[in-house]
Formats: structure tokens, sequence, C-alpha cells
């Protein structure tokens, strides 16, 4: 097994290397000079400069890279010039608001796909499974920022029945930090009170981010338990007479997960980059909230410093992803 | 015939043409028969934030511009935007691909571990990155999705292609001493034509998606062009007041992906029944 997560490992390293080269050829393809490229747009003189000589813009190109690698190697990321501190602590910071919601996303699509998944396919081809149907058709072709922005104007404005944005409402401080999560470090820290507060926050930016994995969750489960309610072993189990939930919970549920759970490794980066426009919508102070401010103040060292940790975020999440198949289908570990 | 009458049976599929059909007529037809032409680009003060009516069916934005008009002009610039960026990301893509997958040896896995990097960070971040990196407006959002995009299609057509290159059609030329570069492009490319087919439909309705994205964080278009993710972005001050101002954009962009999703999985039931929906 460790032999596997080494080999996993070392598998990512490739793809992470050539993503650095990539920011890199595309500081320097950008035409001008690159310092005030990566610098934005509204840089003073001095700021330029300062990045000149960081990044040693005036050396030779094979120099600029060497020195670009391993100041990324020694943790890096640069200076933002909008707020003048280290942007690996500014990204720190936001990373643990980031988790909470996409964790509570795909916690919700998971939860209520699988099992819509089920029925879908338990009630094949009659009315409830063709609602279903439409309703995941449906859900894959709404555009998640605008189901956002019409969450926050029915419930939030008209409504009145959830907070609009943010992650507690003003004037409450926030629980003792222990993960960074606000609905897991309140329980921790008992405070029932700021629990519900953060968790009403959560709901809707988490429900706009849900609802398009959700719909994929469901269309692969349904495909999946249908196929496997074709299987001889079910012909005959029902033969024998057992109830149909028991079949369906115990014997088919299980062996139609496996297409359902390689999705999610894959779904957690479809919700982390939608989660760069749901979070800017409800001002949430994460990852995603931080990208779109470094565009809207073309802060390029920030930007570019958020693909590189989303991408690193990505390939550990694939390699998780793996170990969690391999844990399930142990024929997998002699693939690799 | 055959095809044709399956399709025909299959009423989702139906309904995508239709929407696809509509979304590609109104591109042609629209700029003619839009109520208020001149609102493309003129603003109109004096009716400013007027609710849907008789004048105005969807209403009028925060300059007086009639929502209707700016939603149908829009359409144009989302299907061409998604035209060109699938067609890059083909011509790049489908080559590579084919190539890869018939060659193998250091070059495929060459190309495959280029594919690797492009696939690393999940590609709406990359698109939003490179779009600002080189931010030239529509331009500069069309080469973003298109480098994002064209690895897509070159892992489709590889794994297509390697399928393609055991079959006994290919070997069979191969003994008659036809040249790689025939083999590839006049006969293993007609018979991976469907997938790819199936490949561009779906991603069609993807990229309207993303592009959408784009134009909402103020990556596409220039402002006084018709957009509907821009529209979006500039509705939301507006709110709780005008409603209509947010819905019908997003409504526009709900159809439009719908219609290439619908076809795109009546045509893959069809063209590939290994890949059929359960139905």
């Amino acid at each position: 097994m460790s032999l596997f997560i080494v080999r996993r490992l070392l598998l990512a390293i490739p793809a992470l290397f050539g993503l650095v080269l990539l920011t890199f050829i595309l500081i320097h393809a950008v035409p001008g000079d690159p310092a005030a490229v990566l610098a934005g747009d509204q840089a003073t003189p001095q700021q330029i400069q300062a990045l000149r000589e960081h990044y040693g813009f005036d050396r030779p190109i094979l120099e600029q890279f060497i020195r670009y690698v391993s100041q990324l190697a020694s943790g890096s990321l640069g200076v933002s010039y909008m707020t003048q501190r280290q942007i690996s602590t500014e990204i720190i910071e936001r990373m643990p608001a980031t988790f909470e919601l996409t964790l509570f996303a795909m916690t919700l699509a998971t939860a209520i796909g699988i099992p819509l998944g089920v029925i879908s396919a338990y009630f094949h081809n009659r009315w409830l499974d063709h609602v279903l149907r439409i309703i995941s058709i449906g859900g894959l072709a709404i555009a998640s920022f605008w189901l956002a922005i019409m969450l926050q104007f029915t419930f939030s404005m008209e409504l009145d029945l959830l907070p609009v944005h943010g992650r507690l409402s003003q004037g409450l401080t926030p629980p003792p930090f222990v993960t960074g999560m606000i609905v897991i470090d309140s329980l921790m820290a008992g405070r029932l009170d700021l629990f519900r507060d953060a968790f009403a926050h959560l709901i809707l930016p988490g429900f706009a981010l849900a609802v398009a994995p959700l719909a994929t969750i469901m269309r692969f489960t349904r495909a999946a338990v249908l196929s496997t309610l074709r299987r001889e072993y079910v012909f005959y189990e029902r033969a024998v007479g057992y109830p149909r939930l028991v079949l369906m919970g115990k014997y088919v549920l299980r062996n139609s997960l496996v297409t359902p759970v390689t999705q999610i490794g894959l779904l957690l980066g479809a919700i982390l980059g939608s989660a760069v426009v749901i979070e800017a919508i409800f001002d949430w102070p994460g990852l995603g909230s931080y990208a779109v401010l470094s565009i809207a103040t073309a802060d390029y060292q920030a930007t570019l410093a958020v693909v590189l940790i989303v991408g690193c975020v990505y390939a550990l999440i694939n390699i998780l992803v793996d170990l969690v198949h391999a844990a399930v289908d142990p024929r997998i570990l002699e693939q690799l | 015939m055959h095809i044709l009458r399956l399709f025909a049976r299959d009423r989702a599929a139906l309904i995508g043409l239709v929407i696809i059909l509509f979304a590609i007529l109104l591109t042609i037809i629209g700029p003619f028969i839009v109520p208020y032409p001149d609102d493309a680009f003129e603003a109109n003060i004096l009716s400013r934030l007027e609710p849907p009516s008789w004048d105005h069916w969807f209403g009028t934005d925060d300059f007086g511009r009639d929502i209707l008009t700016r939603v149908i002009l829009g359409t144009g610039n989302a299907l061409g935007v998604a035209v060109g960026v699938a067609a890059a990301a083909m011509f790049v893509g489908v080559p590579l691909g084919l190539l890869a997958g018939y060659h193998g040896g250091r070059f495929g896995e060459a190309v495959m571990r280029v594919t690797d990097v492009f696939l690393a960070v999940p590609s709406l971040i990359l698109a939003i990155a490179l779009a600002q990196l080189l931010h030239a407006g529509i331009g500069g959002a069309i080469l973003a999705l298109s480098l994002t995009y064209w690895p897509h299609f070159c892992r489709n057509v590889y794994s297509e292609t390697r399928s393609a290159k055991t079959a006994t059609f290919v070997e069979a030329l191969e003994s008659m001493g036809a040249g790689s570069t025939r083999i590839v492009f006049m006969h293993i490319l007609p018979n991976i034509a469907s997938p790819i087919i199936v490949r561009v439909t779906v991603g069609l309705g993807y990229i309207i998606m993303t592009a959408a994205v784009l134009g909402f964080l103020g990556i596409g278009v220039p402002p006084p062009t018709p957009d509907w993710g821009a529209a979006i972005a500039n509705s939301r001050q507006h709110l709780p007041e005008a409603w209509w101002l947010v819905s019908f954009p997003g409504l526009a962009i709900f159809l439009a992906v719908l219609g290439f999703n619908l076809l795109g999985d009546g045509l893959r039931d069809i063209i590939d029944p290994r890949l059929r929906r359960a139905r």
C-alpha cells in the first residue's frame, strides 16, 4: 500500500512541474516587461523594480526559471502588491473557508444524489423516474453562478430566511481556531449558537455549488444500479424471495457504488472551479473570492499562486480518491 | 436512415435539436427582428429599470436598454465563442491525439504528459487565469478557453485511436504499404468520427457555460456588447428591486446549455451502444 502511495505521488510530480513551467512561459510570453505584467496595472515603479530583482528578470532565462522554481519550492509565492503581504500567508488563511464550503457541497451532493439515483432506478421508467431525470438534466444545464444569485435573491432578499453573505453574522466572534472550519470549530467549542449561525451561512452557497455534481452523481448512480439489477445474481436473489428493499440496499447498492465514487475526484475539481464565482457572490472569504479579487485588482502573482495551489490540492484529492478506490477494489493496486 | 429513425424516437434529443436550431436562427436573423435594434449600444436613461411590459417583454436594464433585444443579440456572441473555441480545440487536439495514439512510443507519451499539465487544474480556474494574463478581451477569452479545452479532445481521440489501431483493416492497410499519414487521416479518422462528434456537442454546452462565467467575471467582450454573463454580473447591484435583469440572461444560458446536453446525450445513445444510457 505504501509503495502505491509513493508511486502515485511520483506520478503527480511531472504534471505539477509542467504547471510551474506553463505559468513561467505565460509570464514571459505576454508581450512587454514580465515584471510589469506580474505586478499588475496599478503597480508603482518601485514595486515593479522590486519584482524584477526578486525574480531576476534581467538574468538569463534558464537562471530565471531555476530561481522561479526554487522560490516556489521554498514556499514563497511572492508578495501581493495590493496588501503588501506574503501571498502564501493570505492563501493559508483563506484555505479553511474553501475547504468548509466545498466539503459541505460535496457531502450534500453525495448524500442527496446517491439516494435519488437509487430511487430513480428503483422506479425505472415510471413517472417518478422521469421527474428525477428531468431534474438531473436541468441541474446540469444551470449556471451555478446564476443559481447562486437567484437563491440569494429569493431566500435572503425576498423571504429573509437565510443570510445574504459571509460566514458569520456581524458581531459574532468566530470560535477558537482548531480546523479553521467554523461549523466544526464551534461544535468543538460547544457553541451551538455559533454553529447554527455558521450553518445558516453555509446553506445557500453550498447548495448552489452542489447542484451540478448532485445531478452527475444521480445519473451515474442510476445507470450503475440499473446495470447491476440486470445481473444474474440479482435475478437469483429475487427468485429466492429477498424483500426488494433488502436486496436493493444490501446487495445492489454496494456493487453499484464504484462508478459514482470514482467520479468524486473529478467532481471535487469542478466544485473547486465553480467555487471561485460562488465565493465571490456570497463574499465567502476563501480561495475563490481571493482569485476574483486578484483578477479585479490585476494582481497576477496572486492569480497564478491560486492556480498552483489548486493544482496541488487537486492532485492530492485525486491521489486520495485512488487510495479509496484501491481499498474498495484491491485489483487496482496490482495495475500500478 | 436507421440512425434518423432512432433519433426521431428520442424525444429529449429532438427537443435539444430544436433548441439549438432556434439559437442558430436567432443568431442569423436576430439583428433584424429585435424590437429595439439600437439598444445594443445606446443608452436610454429615461426608460431605465422598467419591469416587463407589452413594450419591453423582458423589461429594461439600468441603461434603459431592452433586455429581450440584448438577450437575443447575446445568442450570436455565445454561439460564436463556443464554435470558435471548439474548432480551435479540435484543430489542435484531434491531429495530436491521432498521431500520438497511432505512433505511441515516446511521442505519444510526451503528448499525454503535456495534456496532464493542462488537466492538473480544474479547467475553469485555468481558463480564468489564462484569460486574465492574456488580457485581450474576447480574443483572450477564446484563446484561454481553447487552451484549456484541447486536452480533453486530445485524450478522447488518443484512446479511440489506440483501440482503432488494432483493427484488422488497419493491419491490412499497413501490409499493403499505405503510409502512416494516409492511414491515420483517411482511414482511422473517419472511423472515430462519431465519438468526436458527441464530444463536440456536449463540449459546446460546456464552453457556453464557461464563457458565461468569464463574462460574469468581466473577462470577455467589452461592456456595451450584449453578453449573457456580463448582463448577470451587472444585474446584481439592482437586486432585489429588479428581478428581471438577472432572470432572463440566466434562462438563456440554461436553454442553450440544455439544448447541447440533450442533443449530445441522444447522439451518444445512437452512436455508441456501449455507453447507452440505461433506459
